[in-house]
């Protein structure tokens, strides 16, 4: 495939079109701050509190949805959580029949 | 104006025709001033037609300005000038000219005024862009092919059906149609080949993520908002558009969760994104087509953002499968945070421009009633964040540490991704002059509080369910099959089975030749062969035996 690099013994790794190296190191987990486990825990925390922020303001404002969607409380986040879980497996379903390896076709 | 007013596009085509000829500095310099210039050419244009031409008995109107033309041709110029700064490092001139042809052609459709015109740019697009994506080097050529086909197909219908409407009508004239007769029909499906709709849309995944890092960018922006444009302008309020639009939508989404290259989880968000557009252009409402318009104009941003984000991604690295990336926010910040803008944006989330855009869309299905368009829509919207929003910055710029520490790339990359990503937020903060160009009088208000508030419990929720189910949306080393298996797997074996019949038809006529050749000579070497009748030997006794008869039987008649 395309941008699979020929790495046969003996030659250099393929350039990238910029023709500069990539510098590669050692993957690593837990060096830079923003993937420390106390700052995704701490992102955790301020995410939730936003999720539940934006239901709770609905009960603050003159909340109106068309349909009368507004009946059923937090219905915008029901509604888009579970498109997205009916998004995912679908298409995981769909996945089944429809998946190939990336060498399939072999142009 | 004077009559010698030459059409925009064709400035921009025949600025690419030059960019070959020109070296360094001065292709630069061309490369950013063209397209200002073209900018300019527009807004200087007066409203209705400046040039008409006289073609084969046809009056042709090359040049017909009104706020929806404006509208593309300025945001296809906007796209010219920032793709052209983006790739001013693009070493390939060819590829360069034919972006510059490619776009000036897609300018050149938006301001024709007849459907003669519009064919003839069409047609130049097409072959300019499958020039662009044969750049993408030896492994574009097959897809690069198939693009061809597929848009020469559409070019067959297009024509097929001017001729037909010229016929029924006697008129040229570019205007809304009704897809009720055969050639109107045909139109339809030329314009919806382009538009990515289906069953044809595997062309769009497959070819422009073949392209180069800078031939995706330019590729993303105008063919299929080309499409737009014709079916806002042809076929506005065509019910069947709304249910291809969603089918669209639909299928943008689940192909692009499936996907595992970058790039082509941003070339299947396009076809989503423009089958937003096309499902406006069925609703037909002044809000819908504003919504379906403008919608195209941020989208053009916002997706050569993220396009350019990824490009600078594989211009640094070389690699494109989520699989092989993760971890670059380290050492690429410009492009990370400017990939975040254009995801944010593309999901629609408030204070973009795909907020104030996409709004007016869902909004429309709203005001005429349409309850499950309307929801489909809303769902979509989650989707969009899902598939796009959220994906391709989690497993480009996060994920995992693939131990790639590539640097951000050159400063004209970044200023053109900083120029789209000022323009992504900078149109959905000041909304008004963005509303003021779109075709129809907007009398429409985006911040809403329980329309904000909807659109963010929307989204944030679908953050949410995209990291609690990131386990089933890991990556694998997998394609889709998508309808283009009927061409490049099944035609293929019909073609590979008619090969082998012939094969076999051809051996046995060979056979059937060397063994009649055979026959001829093994009867020739018995008859002329050493050991043949033709070739014995006669001892010289015989023959003198045979002249002394002779001589005899000569002496014998002479007495007589």
């Amino acid at each position: 495939m395309s941008d699979r690099p020929t790495d046969a013994p003996g030659t250099p790794p393929a350039l990238p079109p910029s023709g500069i190296p990539v510098f590669e190191v050692t993957p690593c987990t837990n060096r830079h701050w923003l993937v420390l486990p106390e700052t995704i825990r701490l992102i955790w925390i301020v995410s939730l509190a936003v999720l539940a922020g934006t239901v709770a303001v609905e009960f603050a404002v003159d909340y109106h949805l068309k349909f009368h969607a507004d009946a059923i409380p937090g219905f915008a986040a029901i509604f888009g959580f579970l498109a997205c879980v009916v998004l995912v497996f679908g298409s995981k379903f769909l996945g089944i029949f429809l998946k190939r390896k990336d060498d399939y076709y072999d142009d | 104006m004077t009559d010698l007013v030459l059409p925009p596009g064709v400035i921009l085509i025949l600025a690419g025709l030059a960019l070959p000829f020109v070296r360094h500095t001065a292709r630069q310099i061309l490369m950013i001033a063209a397209p200002l210039m073209v900018l300019l050419a527009v807004w200087a244009l007066p409203d209705g037609t400046s040039l008409t031409l006289d073609y084969l008995g046809l009056t042709l109107e090359p040049v017909k300005v009104d706020a929806l033309s404006r509208l593309f041709a300025t945001v296809f110029a906007l796209m010219a000038f920032a793709g052209g700064l983006f790739a001013l490092n693009q070493q390939n001139a060819r590829e360069l000219a034919a972006a510059f042809v490619y776009a000036g052609s897609a300018i050149g459709v938006t301001l024709a005024g007849d459907l003669v015109t519009v064919f003839i740019f069409w047609e130049v697009m097409a072959i300019a862009s499958t020039i662009v994506v044969w750049s993408g080097g030896p492994e574009a050529r097959g897809s690069g092919l198939r693009y061809a086909a597929i848009h020469f197909l559409g070019g067959v219908f297009l024509m097929a059906g001017i001729a037909g409407v010229v016929a029924e009508t006697g008129s040229t004239a570019f205007g809304p149609m009704e897809a009720t007769s055969f050639p109107t029909i045909l139109i339809l499906a030329a314009f919806l080949i382009n538009a990515g709709a289906p069953p044809l849309a595997a062309w769009l995944p497959d070819a422009y993520p073949r392209a180069s890092w800078s031939g995706t960018v330019f590729l993303s922006a105008f063919t299929t908002k080309t499409a737009v444009y014709t079916l806002i302008r042809g076929y506005p309020g065509e019910e069947i558009l709304i249910w291809i639009g969603l089918y669209m939508v639909f299928y943008g989404i689940v192909y692009a969760i499936l996907e595992n290259d970058m790039r082509r989880i941003l070339a299947y968000s396009i076809v989503n994104q423009v089958g937003f557009m096309v499902c406006a252009v069925g609703i037909g409402t002044p809000l819908a087509l504003n919504g379906a318009a403008g919608h195209a104009f941020a989208h053009i941003i916002y997706k050569a953002l993220l396009l350019m984000s990824a490009g600078s991604v594989l211009y640094m690295t070389g690699k494109s499968k989520c699989t092989d990336l993760g971890g670059l926010f380290r050492t690429m910040p410009v492009s990370c945070i400017c990939g975040i803008v254009g995801a944010l944006a593309i999901s629609a989330f408030p204070l973009t421009s795909g907020f104030v855009a996409k709004s007016m869309i869902s909004d429309a299905a709203g005001a005429e009633k349409m309850v499950v368009v309307y929801f489909l829509l809303a769902a979509a919207s989650a989707g969009v964040f899902l598939h796009a929003g959220i994906k391709f910055p989690w497993f480009v710029f996060f994920q995992k540490d693939s131990g790639l520490r590539p640097q951000d790339p050159p400063w004209n990359m970044r200023a053109a991704m900083i120029f789209c990503a000022v323009l992504c937020i900078g149109l959905g903060v000041w909304y008004s002059p963005f509303y003021a160009i779109l075709p129809y009088p907007v009398d429409y208000v985006p911040y809403d509080a329980s329309h904000v508030i909807f659109y963010l419990q929307l989204l944030l929720f679908s953050g949410l369910a995209f990291f609690l189910m990131l386990g089933a949306l890991k990556r694998t080393l997998t394609i889709t099959l998508d309808v283009d298996w009927f061409w490049r797997r099944g035609g293929r074996a019909i073609a590979e089975e008619f090969e082998f019949q012939w094969l076999r038809a051809y051996g046995v006529i060979v056979e059937g030749f060397w063994r009649k050749l055979r026959l001829v000579i093994e009867g020739l070497y018995v008859n002329y062969g050493p050991d043949g009748p033709w070739s014995r030997t006669r001892p010289s006794g015989a023959m003198a035996l045979w002249v002394s008869l002779l001589l005899t039987g000569f002496l014998l008649f002479s007495y007589i």
